[in-house]
């Protein structure tokens, strides 16, 4: 068993990538429609979580309110498509302008908060976001009940009905943010971030403009998920202001945390333990909140640095010798 | 023209006076050190150097280029008409508004001033290199395009960076410890380190707080001969310091606060010989050099 793990280890993470590729490609085809589903909400997830890592993850900023730019993302397609008759992925790029907007233009004040007033800050976001839809903002935004009869994409003229392909055209927008997000990473702009995670004060010293670099952080983030609002709204074509509950973002939260912050890996284990388990055991789902309370606490005791951390994270929080980790691999 | 000058400065916490009139120029390519008991204001005046605090009054110029100035009221800025088009893509109203404005420390290294830390501040669990990668950041500037498509430019950028890291790494004789996390370094090269990433950002002024604390005989001489160097590779050094015999030992020229004011300056033997100086360290200090 040791010899196998061993070897596991020392296979070219090349062939992993492969094969959970062609896992991701093949998995739904023996399967119905509704875990098909399933899976297109573990992607949609595993997109915002991805999303929500560059903010929380990178450069360490604490933020409660991501599903509110989820909600803008979503409404901005579902009001273009509806008012203007947009097609549904033409309004994308739109999703991701408004959301960014936002991003920008609420986090541009009160960047100097740190940790924790941050984070309060942020809780409020949403919830202003979440009220205004429900009032029904310059009368469009359809109140409560939310807006309905949204168009679903159109492509190549198959049957968008189904949920296969959506689960393929999330694929395929999760292949790219996967690209885009580890590329950051390591970047000089992923440098920035880590810098200001570690020490904020000496990355300013040296000569890094922090408020920058948080602000991109922030508008990156809120776009992103922004883009996967409007995913949602183009598969399940109802959209209603409970997308920015504050209980959204604490999942969105929870997936990054429990996953562990900062690692594209983690983000997927951390949504198949929020969205994926739950959504397969559908008894135990009245549940929910009791398991995600206890998964918190269970997790912030045992392992802090969640499921599958980046290396960084894990030193941040255990400060533990080069030598004795886990996983010798150079990559995060 | 001296590289740094320093008119009339004072600042105050509340009721307390930390830093009082005090003016000092810096001479290109010297090492000048600033001492004073405890207390007496020399990291107060480190920190406006380097655009942590603002002057209550008085200014500061580097290269003749004013840095720090007491930053304008809520009515100034109002009143100001550059203020209120600044975020305007017009150049000669931004130009006007950059010249009264406070700059932020960030903007302070990239105009050449680099700093360490008298509590040492490295990112601890990056590695030794990629400490020192922080410095070329503000002389570089791939975004986010730049991240995601990699171009030709970004890639020899990145490599660019890397060179530029291991040549300071070199240069403090550390490259053996190139893939170490910084917080695994020994004391005194973790100060070495940090010398290694301020120099990192290819500063014209080098202000060191205190670089030798807790540093032993020997590791403090190192110290002394690494410091001669850098002034000979051109850069000028302001250097606060406890440790007289550091100071009495590289500084050309030495300014003595006291209480926040500026009571003496000079060269070491002249310094040393000054009875308000004697004074100011009841005689101790005096005898141990």
């Amino acid at each position: 068993m040791e010899k196998l793990l061993m070897r596991l280890r020392q296979m070219n993470p090349l062939w992993w990538q492969i094969g959970l590729i062609a896992l991701a490609i093949l998995l739904p085809l023996p399967l119905g429609n509704y875990y098909r589903s399933v899976l297109w909400r573990t992607g949609l997830y595993v997109m915002l979580g991805l999303s929500l890592n560059i903010v929380v993850g990178y450069a360490g900023l604490f933020q409660l309110g991501h599903a509110a730019f989820y909600a803008l993302g979503a409404y901005t397609a579902a009001l273009l498509n509806l008012y203007l008759d947009v097609p549904l992925l033409l309004t994308l790029p739109a999703s991701i302008i408004v959301a960014a907007l936002c991003g920008y233009l609420i986090t541009r004040p009160i960047l100097h908060l740190r940790g924790d007033y941050l984070c309060i800050v942020t809780i409020a976001f949403g919830e202003v976001v979440r009220l205004v839809l429900v009032n029904n903002l310059f009368g469009i935004t359809g109140g409560a009940n939310g807006l309905s009869g949204i168009d679903r994409p159109v492509l190549f003229g198959l049957d968008w009905r189904q949920p296969i392909y959506h689960y393929y055209l999330m694929l395929v927008f999760l292949g790219v943010t996967i690209f885009i997000v580890q590329r950051l990473e390591h970047s000089r702009l992923g440098r920035a971030w880590m810098y200001v995670r570690e020490d904020e004060v000496a990355a300013e010293a040296m000569g890094v403009d922090t408020t920058r670099v948080k602000l991109l952080a922030f508008v990156l983030g809120s776009g992103w998920a922004g883009l996967a609002g409007a995913l949602y709204a183009g598969k399940i074509t109802v959209i209603s202001p409970d997308m920015s509950k504050f209980m959204e973002s604490v999942i969105m939260f929870c997936i990054v945390v429990l996953g562990g912050a900062g690692s594209i890996p983690g983000v997927l284990v951390g949504t198949l333990g929020m969205i994926t388990l739950p959504e397969l055991f559908r008894p135990l789902k009245d549940w929910r909140d009791a398991w995600l309370g206890f998964a918190m606490v269970t997790m912030m005791i045992l392992r802090p640095e969640g499921l599958w951390p980046s290396r960084r994270v894990q030193l941040e929080m255990h400060g533990v010798q080069e030598e004795s980790l886990p996983t010798p691999t150079k990559e995060d | 023209m001296a590289l740094l000058e320093i008119y009339d400065l004072t600042k105050q916490f509340g009721g307390l006076t930390a830093v009082n009139h005090v003016d000092f120029a810096i001479n290109q390519g010297e090492i000048l050190g600033l001492i004073g008991p405890n207390g007496a204001g020399k990291t107060t005046i480190f920190n406006m150097i380097t655009g942590v605090y603002s002057p209550t009054e008085g200014e500061i110029y580097f290269r003749g280029e004013r840095i720090a100035s007491p930053p304008l009221t809520w009515r100034e800025r109002l009143s100001t008409p550059s203020w209120w088009m600044s975020w305007l893509p017009l150049a000669p109203l931004r130009e006007k508004w950059e010249r009264v404005r406070t700059l932020q420390p960030h903007e302070i290294t990239e105009r050449g001033i680099a700093r360490t830390f008298q509590t040492i501040r490295l990112f601890n669990n990056l590695t030794v290199l990629e400490n020192v990668m922080a410095g070329p950041h503000c002389r570089t500037q791939a975004g986010v395009l730049g991240a995601i498509f990699r171009p030709p430019a970004q890639r020899a950028e990145e490599a660019h960076i890397v060179d530029e890291a291991e040549r300071y790494l070199e240069f403090m004789q550390l490259s053996t410890y190139r893939d170490e996390l910084a917080c695994n370094l020994p004391y005194g090269h973790q100060r070495r380190l940090e010398i290694a990433r301020a120099l990192a950002t290819q500063p014209s002024l080098l202000v060191l707080d205190e670089p030798a604390a807790g540093l032993n005989e020997q590791e403090s001489l190192g110290l002394m001969a690494l410091i001669r160097k850098i002034r000979d590779s051109g850069i000028t050094v302001l250097l606060i310091e406890h440790d007289m015999k550091v100071v009495m030992g590289i500084c050309e020229r030495i300014v003595v606060l006291d209480y926040g004011a500026k009571i003496a300056a000079g060269t070491p033997d002249k310094v040393q010989a000054n009875p308000r100086v004697i004074e100011a360290y009841l005689g101790e200090e005096e005898e141990e050099v």
